[in-house]
């Protein structure tokens, strides 16, 4: 009973936290119609969806993935080539691209998934590298290095701007809404002591290989998108450094909350942006450096110390 | 007989050999640091490379002996290892993923202050592969470059080198004793502190000097950091974290492994080789393939 009316309370404070940033961001492009912002809050929410469904996994199961880029990067060739070689519609190839994702996730995350700790991040960074080599060793079909470009979505900002919230907020409400009803109190009990959780008799690998697979089928669909919206697919897309994206956006927003990590999103998406003109070529620092700050000094991330004011007013 | 196809086998069985023992000296370290401190070191790689970097610089600028270069570089990075390992890695020991996570953090760092400098033009953006001998010897009709014989005797000579000091000398001992048992090494009055920051830069500066060796071989860009920590990943796994002679020997098997796999597959399957053999690994003997007993 307790843990209903809990659950229950927390769901009004979740809608609140979903509601109002989604008013905002939906009325942006009417008050402030700089093609520039749109494009920024367009990757910001794409990566949002990924960070996210990161967090699914990490956060929630403590497994710490760094090869999520995989699924990202997977998605957005997936769909690239069904569009490039079977014309399938962009709008039906966004899903497609997501369930494919989850079978190869589960593929991969049966055997990577028995092992734990330190032994799946190396497991994962490795897939992800592994999956980019073999990409650029097929040149003749997948243009190697270079990727291929792909035809948009819909044409125009501001529909891309209004899909991308859409699919992120959609994203991040089932998301939330998974993680917190069905796979709250095993994912939390693996996250906590896997041996003790296989002692009384729950399932680990089972709801591992499925939280693998929901966050994997997000990813999947934040990658398809990207793909129409930047137009081009290239192996960049699985690289280490997207995959640290994902992961230094979850840390600095707070993992094992779907919400964090979405804030973190924006926040960095954001600050490299304004960064951009300072350093062009070394990007990524920024990220790297702000990243450790966090892990170092507040590990819990943004949304806690965010949390508490807004329980406060 | 086919002689040509024996020639070309000898000559990869040689350059295999040659990347195997470059490869042990890279990931001897990554073992070592996991063997003593639980960590699993992702910055590794980076600095790896960000060694073979400054040593171009030196070598370039500097001074024109690539020896003097290399041990400068070797010891810068000592230098920053200690540091890292100070700042970053002792004041959260407690927590294994948060130090992974910091290492993983650190390791993009270090990469992008490459590239930025290499933006800056301190250095090149890429650095192609180094020729310091051009003359080969012709064995029975087979050729031998003499640079990378004489890459194979640097490994050797350092990885030697290292045995005989975890085995004989003092602080080899300490960190050996330690790596067994954090308490036991207490008891007996090992400043586990210090052994801990000198296992780690030391891990780092024989990164450093494999990462330079490797340039005689292969070229060079920042990002090729994952590659190699990949591939130091691959061999500490397969040779059992911790364990220093199955590294060894894991090292030289991968690399006979990419020597064949580049030549009669495609070059850019080398990663794939590496996976794979993790995977395996993992699946069914994940304390290594050449250890006996129980699980870590």
């Amino acid at each position: 009973m307790m843990l209903k009316t809990k659950t229950l309370r927390m769901n009004v404070q979740d809608l609140l936290f979903i509601l109002v940033p989604l008013i905002i961001l939906a009325l942006i492009p009417i008050f402030l119609p700089d093609p520039y912002i749109i494009h920024i809050l367009t990757v910001a929410s794409v990566y949002a969806i990924f960070s996210a469904s990161w967090d699914l996994l990490s956060g929630y199961t403590g497994q710490i993935s760094l090869g999520h880029a995989v699924f990202f990067g997977g998605g957005a060739y997936v769909a690239a080539f069904l569009t490039r070689l079977f014309d399938v519609p962009p709008p039906l190839c966004i899903p497609i691209a997501g369930v494919v994702m989850a079978l190869f996730s589960i593929a991969i995350g049966v055997p990577s998934l028995r092992v734990t700790g330190p032994y799946l991040t190396i497991t994962t960074l490795a897939f992800a590298e592994t999956v980019k080599a073999i990409i650029i060793a097929f040149p003749n079909i997948t243009r190697g290095e270079e990727g291929f470009p792909v035809k948009a979505l819909v044409s125009g900002m501001i529909p891309n701007y209004y899909i991308s919230i859409f699919l992120m907020a959609f994203s991040v409400v089932v998301m939330r809404f998974i993680a917190n009803t069905r796979l709250r109190i095993p994912l939390t009990a693996i996250r906590e002591s896997e041996i003790a959780a296989q002692a009384s008799g729950l399932n680990t690998t089972k709801y591992k290989v499925l939280s693998f697979a929901v966050s994997a089928f997000f990813s999947g669909i934040a990658g398809g998108f990207y793909c129409y919206y930047m137009l081009m697919v290239s192996p960049a897309l699985l690289s280490a450094d997207t995959s640290f994206m994902a992961f230094a956006m979850g840390v600095v927003g707070g993992m094992g909350t779907i919400i964090g990590p979405v804030i973190g999103a924006y926040i960095i998406t954001i600050l490299s942006e304004l960064l951009r003109s300072v350093i062009v070529s070394a990007h990524l620092l920024i990220y790297g450096i702000v990243f450790v700050a966090f892990i170092m000094l507040m590990p819990e991330g943004i949304i806690k110390p965010l949390s508490r004011l807004i329980k406060k007013s | 007989m086919n002689w040509p196809l024996i020639g070309t086998i000898t000559e990869l069985i040689f350059s295999g050999l040659v990347l195997g023992a470059i490869y042990a000296l890279a990931s001897v370290g990554l073992s070592l640091i996991f063997g003593i401190m639980r960590v699993v070191n992702l910055a590794h790689g980076s600095l790896l490379v960000l060694g073979a970097f400054i040593s171009y610089y030196l070598y370039i600028n500097i001074t024109q002996n690539i020896f003097i270069s290399t041990l400068l570089a070797a010891l810068t990075v000592f230098a920053l290892g200690l540091f890292i390992e100070r700042l970053a890695i002792y004041p959260f020991r407690a927590s294994e993923m948060r130090v992974l996570m910091i290492t993983f953090g650190l390791g993009i760092i270090i990469e992008q202050i490459c590239l930025l400098l290499g933006a800056l033009g301190l250095w090149p953006m890429y650095i192609m592969s180094q020729s310091y001998i051009f003359e080969s010897i012709d064995l029975f009709g087979i050729k031998l470059s003499v640079q990378r014989l004489v890459l194979l005797a640097i490994s050797g000579f350092l990885i030697g080198g290292l045995w005989l000091f975890l085995t004989r000398s003092k602080l080899g001992k300490a960190i050996r004793t330690l790596a067994q048992d954090e308490e036991v090494a207490m008891i007996f009055g090992i400043a586990v502190e210090q052994v801990r920051s000198i296992t780690f830069a030391l891990s780092s500066a024989l990164a450093v000097i494999a990462g330079i060796l490797l340039n005689s071989i292969y070229m060079f860009h920042a990002s090729v950091a994952w590659e190699y920590l990949l591939i130091a990943l691959a061999i500490v796994i397969v040779g059992g974290l911790g364990d220093v002679r199955g590294c060894i020997t894991a090292g030289i098997v991968l690399g006979l492994a990419e020597s064949f796999v580049s030549y009669f597959i495609a070059p850019s399957w080398r990663a794939v080789c590496f996976f794979v053999s993790i995977i395996i690994t993992l699946m069914f003997r994940p304390s290594g393939i050449f250890r006996r007993g129980k699980e870590t």
